[in-house]
């Protein structure tokens, strides 16, 4: 069955349709918060309360599965900020105290991923909203400029501009957290 | 020859690192931007590989479970109030269009003649009102006048129309001495018989059944007297006059008086109507105060009286269960010869040398009670004093 179908269904209140809508979209929503949130339990909680969320508007604004994306990408960016600027009231529990679980085949190749993975996404941190979100949404997803700029509502030359500062000021926080280590 | 934009050549470079081109050849084909852009493409590089490589199963099956929780519950609430509002919305729809219809019917019954289809919706939807204003004697007696008032309209149309119906209607009586007999202006065809009983009716409220002639006359089959029924709080005693739901109704030597009530006490009266406000009781019955079960007995003998009017005068027979059958009924026609005239209650002139009476100031309450007690215990339909003089 099509998503296009699953969503006409699952807008029926159908169970076993919003079961498989969840299931097929969840990856999508889970990859772009695992690019902005390192903490495993703040990422699993905010994918869940996006996809909560998506319940009162699947009747109301999505009309088709593009719109479901959108959506669902903007609400997870919303939650992400307001989980960090909760965080920045509440210091004490920084992200560096969190380790992930170890995913890797090897526990020294999960460490060393676990290592890479932890430094750029607080290399990330010191990125502005919209590079963060530009750099999650193509690295996550894989979208093409075209489809990345439908998603942020803005034109393909000023997300390709706003690319490549991401990626600068990425590789410069970086430097420079190599520098102080 | 023009450059090509820095950042399309970093689109295009990405793009290749992610479909797993090495970052060596990525570079060796960025040509001229290859040194302004391996940094940048070295961070992608650091980007794509620290990727979660796996979408936790875990969590996504508690995030569905949620999820679908939260779905249930939200439709769960939707639903009832959905179906209550659905139910609601029915229930409305078919009081609205019951009420509508009732509505119609009923207005459209107002105008309806005996013999037509909506006749019996009108008398239906009139007794309805009746019954609704039980509670209300003084209302109950004018929605009765009301509706007499319709009865002589409907007799007055078909007479109009010269359409033989048989009607039921009720008013005061006149004529006699020479003029033409007739009941609220609807002249009354009766026999040599039926007019000597007719005699000692004039000027009481009666009932009168018969059939209407094509000359617009009623051919009267029965007349009899109109008795009615007034309960309510004796509000004033004026003599021999009291007044009682905004009537006046005159207490003769005759009327049966169980117990002499005061004022503010409720009590039940039988009566006939002299007039249009005045009342002229046979049978007076205290429907409250602390004798009230000392005169039960009485009252339960009174209240086949009270409960059939109409059958006391008709049961002419019956008559021979009271000491003193009313007068009229002696005078009645033996059956074989004017059955028809089953109520003769008290002559005209009776009723107004009665009302005269009661206005007489000499008289007093006294006097009023002098109606022994032991014959309100007795089926007595008419008062004793009603006998009529020969004439």
């Amino acid at each position: 069955m099509t998503l296009e179908n699953l969503l006409a269904r699952a807008k029926k209140q159908d169970m076993q349709s919003l079961a498989a809508l969840h299931d097929q979209l969840y990856p999508l929503v889970f990859r772009y918060v695992s690019y902005r949130l390192e903490d495993e339990q703040a990422r699993e909680d905010i994918v869940s309360e996006t996809f909560v969320r998506m319940l009162d508007v699947l009747n109301k604004r999505a009309h088709t599965i593009q719109d479901l994306r959108a959506w669902l990408i903007g609400t997870a960016a919303h939650l992400v900020s307001d989980h960090y600027r909760r965080q920045y009231r509440r210091p004490e529990s920084g992200l560096d105290l969190h380790e992930d679980l170890p995913d890797g085949h090897t526990p020294e190749h999960a460490a060393e991923q676990n290592q890479t993975r932890r430094e750029v996404r607080q290399a990330m941190r010191q990125l502005t909203g919209d590079q963060q979100h530009v750099l999650a949404l193509r690295f996550s997803q894989e979208l093409s400029l075209e489809e990345t700029a439908r998603l942020l509502g803005r034109s393909v030359n000023a997300v390709k501009v706003l690319q490549f500062r991401a990626l600068a000021a990425l590789r410069r926080a970086m430097d420079e957290r190599g520098k102080s280590r | 020859m023009k450059r090509p934009d820095v950042n399309l050549v970093l689109d295009e470079a990405l793009r290749k690192l992610q479909s797993g081109v090495p970052l060596d050849q990525v570079l060796a084909e960025c040509g001229e931007y290859a040194a302004e852009l391996a940094p940048l493409l070295e961070a992608a590089l650091w980007m794509q590989q620290s990727a979660q490589p796996t979408v936790p199963q875990g969590g996504m099956a508690r995030s569905r479970a949620r999820f679908l929780q939260t779905a249930e519950a939200n439709s769960a609430k939707a639903l009832p109030f959905f179906t209550r509002f659905r139910w609601a919305v029915n229930l409305a729809v078919i009081l609205l269009v019951l009420a509508s219809a009732l509505f119609f019917t009923g207005m459209g019954s107002v105008s309806a003649l005996p013999g037509q289809t909506l006749y019996p919706v009108k008398r239906a939807v009139e007794q309805a009102r009746l019954a609704l204003a039980s509670s209300d004697p003084a209302g109950k007696l004018l929605l009765e006048e009301n509706f007499d008032g319709r009865r002589v309209d409907e007799v007055l149309r078909l007479a109009e129309r010269g359409r033989g119906q048989r009607v039921n209607f009720a008013g005061f009586l006149s004529g006699g001495g020479g003029q033409p007999w007739m009941v609220e202006g609807i002249l009354l065809d009766l026999t040599d018989a039926q007019q000597s009983a007719a005699l000692s009716l004039a000027g009481s409220y009666v009932e009168v059944q018969g059939q209407v002639q094509p000359d617009g006359r009623v051919l009267v089959s029965e007349l009899q007297l109109r008795f009615f029924e007034l309960e309510g709080r004796l509000a004033q005693q004026n003599g021999e006059r009291w007044l009682i739901n905004g009537a006046w109704v005159a207490i003769t030597a005759q009327t049966q008086v169980d117990l002499q009530p005061a004022v503010g006490q409720t009590v039940k009266i039988t009566a006939i109507r002299l007039s249009t406000q005045d009342f002229l009781a046979l049978t007076v019955r205290l429907e409250d105060g602390p004798e009230k079960e000392q005169v039960e007995g009485s009252a339960s003998a009174q209240a086949d009286t009270n409960e059939d009017r109409t059958s006391t005068a008709e049961s002419g027979g019956s008559t021979s269960e009271t000491d003193e059958p009313a007068v009229e009924l002696s005078e009645t026609p033996k059956p074989g010869e004017t059955g028809e005239v089953k109520e003769t209650n008290q002559s005209g002139g009776d009723h107004e040398e009665e009302a005269t009476r009661t206005r007489e100031p000499s008289r007093t309450p006294e006097q009023t009670r002098t109606s022994e007690p032991t014959r309100t215990q007795e089926p007595t339909r008419t008062p004793e004093p009603t006998k009529t003089p020969d004439k």
